[in-house]
């Protein structure tokens, strides 16, 4: 196996906020290879914006990067300058997030933020920015680029400002892009367009992505691999097939049972008990023991590591201590 | 069965008050000028219109701490006299303007269409008035009273708080648990008085508080023009009297100005602590 | 056979814009012409994206909004003739709702009990003595158990899961026969989710209860609803079984819904060849004329622009407003792998 484009080892990020300290991402590793789509698959709060914007180095106070380490195409991200950074980010590495209102301004027209975000990055004047520009908003699908150009974002609709933000992200021809829930705010025709417009552009550039989402639907169609996060850890990685076809740790399974999908009537739904802990006091052992129908006297004292069950899967549960004593070398 | 796994402490409102230091030092100062307003007159050795009970125009000194003026009155006695009728002033205004504003307000957002705006013409009209015009009218027309004062500054302070309240109505009338109160079955009573009215509150309460600051600086500078009531010595009528001795006799105007200033600031302090309190994101999810 | 809810021909139309004196600029045909029944024990599902009516077709048959035109039966009752206010209290109590937003739809300022006591004063359910051991009962049947360690606590404290359930509560207190649900599990995460859609089901079976579901989420409809009401800038454009409705539709925006579907099985979604639909939905204030799909449809002939489509009678209930919907040639099995049915 090559080197993978992005490599995040047993990364810490917490925030120290005024009722406790958040353990919002709790030793994450994970790797991306070259033009890779990976998944980082959750439910809300167990950390996986928190797992981005650590990548991005965008955590913000009272957050903070405690330890761990980034390595990014060679270079080690948590220890580049800020000024370093910058360059990287919206360079090599872009990001597009769940609600495309926040990271627009309101106050300026769509074409004059993507000409910005163009010339910070790229050493290019202004009508080559402006021409720039257009190639990648008539890129992401928006029909008459040059009239939307002028338009501000509120006169845009939903679909429109996310590929506003994926053009931006995209003018850059990053090696590795990250989408945070890019299209959970949206309706399921407009989303459809957007994912397969993501998976288009991904082949076009051969870049990567780490695409975060709840939704196993879109980790299933465009995804090669996932990390499942519960709790501010990971708890499996696999390649897409044996995630769904053999899923191995009791939260997959449980998330995979709970997940309606229209292909398929379930007549009798068997949803697990309880909800996702809060990451001030988690609970101690495998954090996920207090819904688990598996659990064993240890799993509430000693918190499972990570076991290697084949190449490429893993997962952190007590279930897989032996499978990972035979299978290993 | 879901098991309850967390439940969020509820910081307690003064904990979330006293994270700003600014509104502690405000409430601890407001407090002070209370008591001074209310235990002063019984505690004092001078009486407040008392002439003669000293010198004329002696410099602070222990036996008169802020001193006295040309008529050989206990300006601290007399400030903290005219304290109590400017906090009365202020206060009284205060909860006029509010209760009016909230009524007119209430009704603008909660009914909206025709009510809302005919209501918020007449909002806009005494909006457009320069107030202190207004007042300055009032007063001279009907008298200068302590109550016509007050009377006047609460006419003319309603509109603003009129508009918040209509503001907050118009936005929690469309909200989810209206609704489900309305399936519910509530009367339009219960839909106000018991959903709407307590969530709108929070702001309301910060503007008054702001209020009665405004409203004792308007009453001061009514007094200072001669407005005032000629019974009921207020802050800004000693300010008015002391004007001609105000260079020679510094303490006859400093110290009844430094109890307006410090009011109004307390106040404001406090109201700004309040908004931290009332704002229920403040408390954490 | 009496249709529990009866909708014929609703229109609510909104004015929007215009000054004090100047009449509208514009009208909002936010549900236009729309007929939809439910009978008693079942659960109906309304889907469509966003912005076609689904929410103010809720909210009207709840009498929260004024409809411009139409009929709502209830029982056989038109709910608009009621006149005396006794009728009016028995309709508000037989239909119950459940909000979409967990986090918006219980008052910040009230307890849990003293949400739940309202709708049970209100219309007198128990006497009032013995109001908290109802609550109580309340909130041990939607799984928030023992009731009383919840009664004094305020919304604020309660995670997104838990505040739905206590809605559900709520909509239950007065023991109604339907209950219109908008959007009310889109908001929580897949495991509550699928933890409320099993009370939901057990509620219905142990209260007897209908349902109006109304959702965007067509694997939730598959599993959890017996019939689907597809709707489309104010139209309904097809109804009928859900079973029936998922294996032959009739009509182009439902495969293009059932196409657009997310599927969580890697290799069913990666044979999937179809295109997504193109375009953003209209706005309501002015429609496309004739079929209002025929803007976005991929088998949009001349006659389409033109001439308003019949409502088609598909046999079995199923029902499609297209003027191709009887023509069996264009509609082959839909299947999920090729989602070739309307190329
Ligand atoms: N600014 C903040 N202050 C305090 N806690 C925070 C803050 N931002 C995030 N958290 C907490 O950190 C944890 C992880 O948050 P994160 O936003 O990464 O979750 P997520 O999986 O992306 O959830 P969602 O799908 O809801 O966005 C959560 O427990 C969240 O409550
Ligand atoms: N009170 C209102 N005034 C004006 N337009 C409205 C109002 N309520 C809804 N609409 C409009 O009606 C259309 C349908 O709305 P709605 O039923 O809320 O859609 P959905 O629930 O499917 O998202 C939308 O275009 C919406 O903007
Ligand atoms: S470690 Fe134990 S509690 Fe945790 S998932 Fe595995 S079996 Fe369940
Ligand atoms: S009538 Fe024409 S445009 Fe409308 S849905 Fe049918 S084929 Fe499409
Ligand atoms: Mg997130
Ligand atoms: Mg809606």
């Amino acid at each position: 196996m090559s080197k993978p484009l992005l490599t995040a080892t047993n990364l810490v990020t917490k925030l120290f906020t005024d009722s406790g300290t958040v353990q919002a991402v709790d030793g994450v590793s994970l790797h991306i290879g070259h033009g890779e789509a990976v998944a980082l698959v959750g439910e809300s709060g167990c950390g996986k914006s928190m797992t981005a914007l650590s990548l991005m180095r965008l955590v913000r106070p009272p957050g903070q990067i405690v330890s761990g380490s980034v390595n990014f195409d060679g270079a080690d991200l948590l220890s580049l300058s800020e000024r370093e950074m910058r360059a990287v980010r919206g360079g090599r590495l872009a990001m597009v997030f769940q609600d495309p209102m926040t990271f627009l301004n309101p106050l300026m027209r769509v074409g004059e933020q993507i000409v910005e975000a163009i010339m910070l990055h790229q050493r290019v004047g202004s009508s080559e920015a402006r021409r720039t520009a257009l190639e990648a908003l008539e890129r992401v699908g928006i029909p008459a680029a040059a009239t939307v150009i002028e338009y501000f974002p509120h006169q845009l609709s939903g679909g429109m400002r996310q590929r506003v933000l994926i053009a931006m992200a995209i003018s850059s021809k990053p090696t590795l892009l990250i989408a945070d829930e890019p299209t959970t705010a949206l309706d399921v025709t407009i989303q459809a367009q957007i994912m397969r417009l993501l998976a288009k552009l991904r082949g076009e550039l051969s870049s990567s992505m780490l695409l975060i989402t709840h939704d196993l639907g879109l980790v299933a169609e465009y995804c090669d691999r996932v990390y499942v996060m519960y709790a501010g850890r990971i708890v499996e990685e696999g390649d897409v097939y044996g995630i769904f076809a053999n899923p191995r740790h009791p939260y997959t399974r449980a998330l995979l049972s709970s997940t309606l999908s229209p292909d398929r009537r379930i007549e009798k739904l068997a949803p697990i008990d309880g909800q996702p802990p809060n990451l001030i006091t988690p609970p101690p052992g495998c954090r996920f023991h207090p819904r688990c129908r598996e659990r064993m006297a240890r799993c509430s004292e000693e918190a499972p590591p990570n076991f290697d069950i084949a190449p490429g899967a893993s997962a952190r549960c007590w279930l897989y201590e032996e499978a990972a004593r035979v299978g290993a070398p | 069965m879901t098991t309850i796994t967390h439940i969020p402490a509820e910081p307690s409102w003064w904990r979330i008050f006293s994270r700003n230091r600014g509104s502690v030092v405000g409430a601890v100062v407001l407090v002070v000028l209370f008591a001074l307003a209310i235990v002063a007159p019984m505690l004092l050795r001078f009486e407040a219109g008392r002439i003669d009970v000293g010198p004329s125009m002696a410099p602070p000194s222990l036996v008169h701490l802020m001193g006295t003026d040309e008529l050989g009155r206990d300006v601290f006695a007399r400030a903290a006299a005219g304290l109590s009728v400017s906090l009365m002033v202020g206060f009284g205004a205060a909860t006029i303007s509010t209760f009016l504003g909230v009524v007119i307000g209430g009704l603008a957002g909660f009914f909206g269409r025709s009510i809302d705006a005919l209501l918020m013409r007449l909002t806009e009209i005494f909006q457009v008035i320069p107030r202190f015009f207004l007042a300055v009218l009032l007063v001279a027309f009907f008298g200068a009273s302590i109550f016509n004062i007050l009377i006047a500054i609460a006419v003319l302070s309603w509109p603003e708080i009129a508009r918040l309240v209509r503001g907050e109505f118009l936005s929690l009338r469309s909200r989810q648990f209206v609704d489900a109160a309305r399936v519910a079955g509530a009367s339009r009573t219960s839909l106000i008085f018991g959903e709407i009215l307590p969530n709108a509150l929070g702001p309301v309460v910060v503007n008054a508080t702001l209020m009665v600051g405004q409203a004792m600086l308007l009453e001061a500078g009514l007094s200072y023009l001669g407005l005032g009531d000629p019974t009921k010595a207020s802050l800004g009528q000693m300010l008015q009297e002391a004007q001609q001795i105000m260079r020679s006799a510094w303490w006859t105007t400093a110290f009844p100005g430094m109890f307006i200033f410090l009011a109004v600031l307390s106040l404001n302090l406090v109201g700004d602590g309040l908004t931290d309190v009332l704002n229920p994101r403040a408390r954490g999810r | 056979m009496s249709a529990l809810l009866e909708i014929q021909d609703l229109e609510v139309h909104f004015p929007v814009g215009g000054g004090w004196f100047s009449g509208p600029r514009a009208v909002v045909h936010a549900v236009d012409g729309v007929d939809l029944s439910v009978e008693p024990g079942e659960i109906v599902a309304v889907v469509g994206e966003s912005g076609c009516g689904k929410t103010t077709l809720a909210r009207s048959v709840l009498g929260l909004n004024q409809p411009t035109a139409g009929t709502i039966r209830f029982r056989g009752k038109d709910v608009r003739g009621a006149r005396s206010a006794q009728e009016m209290r028995a309709y508000r109590r037989a239909i119950q709702m459940i909000f979409q937003d967990p986090f918006d739809s219980l008052n910040p300022r009230k307890t849990v009990l003293q949400t739940l006591a309202q709708p049970l004063r209100i219309h007198g359910i128990v006497p009032r003595s013995e109001i908290r051991a109802e609550v109580v009962r309340l909130l041990n049947l939607v799984g928030l158990s023992p009731g009383e360690s919840y009664l004094g606590r305020y919304p604020h404290q309660f995670s997104g899961g838990q505040r739905q359930r206590i809605c559900i509560a709520r909509a239950i207190a007065l023991r109604p026969s339907l209950i219109v649900a908008d959007e009310a599990v889109s908001a929580l995460d897949i495991s509550i989710r699928a933890q409320i859609l099993a009370l939901l089901q057990k509620l219905r079976t142990d209260l007897g209860l209908s349902y109006l579901f109304i959702t965007h989420d067509l694997g939730v409809v598959r599993s959890f609803c017996e019939r689907v009401v597809v709707m489309y800038l104010g139209h309904v454009v097809e109804e009928g079984p859900t079973e029936q409705i998922f294996e032959r539709p009739r009509h182009p925006y439902t495969t293009a819904l059932l196409e657009a579907c997310p599927l969580a099985d890697p290799i069913v979604a990666r044979r999937r060849t179809s295109a997504p639909l193109t375009g953003d939905i209209p706005s309501p204030v002015r429609p496309p004329k004739a079929c209002r799909f025929h803007t976005r449809c991929p088998m949009a002939e001349e006659i389409c622009g033109t001439v308003a489509p019949p409502i088609v009678d598909c046999g079995n209930g199923q029902k499609s407003r297209c003027h191709f919907a009887g023509d069996l040639d264009r509609w082959p099995k839909f299947d999920f792998s090729s989602a070739k049915a309307s190329a």
